[in-house]
């Protein structure tokens, strides 16, 4: 079980977020010009390499607050995001 | 195993849920009660009302069920500022206090919160999870270190089995 920290309500478990998908993924420019499987790709399959990755997770059983956090993949470490500490 | 502990239904209360800026929800409180909490996670009782702040920028105002119609014309949710909403929700929770030696332990049964009194002191305040559901959870100070939680009411007859179980 992670731990994450909320900035209002501190360290909590994990049980009291969802998770809000990558941080850090861009958009693509022209979504029209996209085909329906690459659409489907950008939306639903986030990249998952192994080290530090930029996560939004909702605090939807606490605060409220949506956060961003750097999540190491390989040993689950989680710190906050410099934005929100 | 029985547990030296009871769980206790509360009755209904009045309760109104306030979205604001902090100032402007301190200035906006201030009419209705004295004291205010000053931590995150916390509440501050003024007397028999009681105020939880629950987020940056959220509270709930809990007084006796008499005090509510005044309480409504004091506030005047209708003609609060754009900046803050304020909505009577007394029907929308269901409050049950656990007191007793070993209520930290049931506590601890229906929550993964860290109720440790320097992680959870008296007098915190917060939304958590509970039975597998969102839940608010206030320890009460004391000797006997008692905890307030409530749920959506549509829960209340599932966590008062909960309980009931536990308890046995």
């Amino acid at each position: 079980m992670l731990e994450i920290c909320c900035p209002f309500c501190g360290r909590r478990n994990e049980s009291e977020f969802s998770y809000g998908g990558p941080a850090a993924m861009r958009r693509p420019e022209r979504p029209e010009d996209l085909s329906a499987e690459d659409w489907v790709e950008y939306l639903t399959v986030p990249s998952n390499p192994l080290g530090p990755v930029l996560e939004h997770w909702w605090h939807a059983r606490g605060c409220g607050a949506w956060i961003t956090v750097r999540r190491d993949t390989g040993t689950h470490e989680i710190k906050p995001d410099s934005d929100d500490a | 195993m029985r547990y030296d502990a009871s769980v206790a239904k509360q009755e209904l209360q009045a309760l109104f849920d306030i979205k604001g800026r902090a100032d402007e929800v301190r200035e906006y409180l201030a009419g209705v009660a004295r004291l205010l909490p000053g931590s995150p996670c916390t509440f501050a009782a003024d007397g028999s009302r009681t105020i939880y702040f629950l987020g940056r920028s959220h509270w709930l105002l809990r007084a006796p069920l008499e005090q509510e119609i005044g309480l409504l014309e004091e506030l005047r949710p209708d003609d609060a500022t754009e900046e803050l909403s304020v909505v009577l929700v007394s029907d929308s929770y269901a409050f049950f206090e656990i007191s007793g030696t070993d209520a930290p332990d049931i506590v601890s049964i229906a929550s993964p919160l860290d109720i440790g009194s320097r992680a959870f002191p008296e007098f915190g305040a917060t939304f958590t999870e509970a039975f597998g559901i969102k839940a608010l959870l206030a320890r009460k100070p004391g000797d006997r270190g008692a905890y307030e939680l409530a749920v959506d009411r549509s829960y209340e007859n599932m966590v008062a089995e909960y309980f009931r179980r536990i308890l046995r």
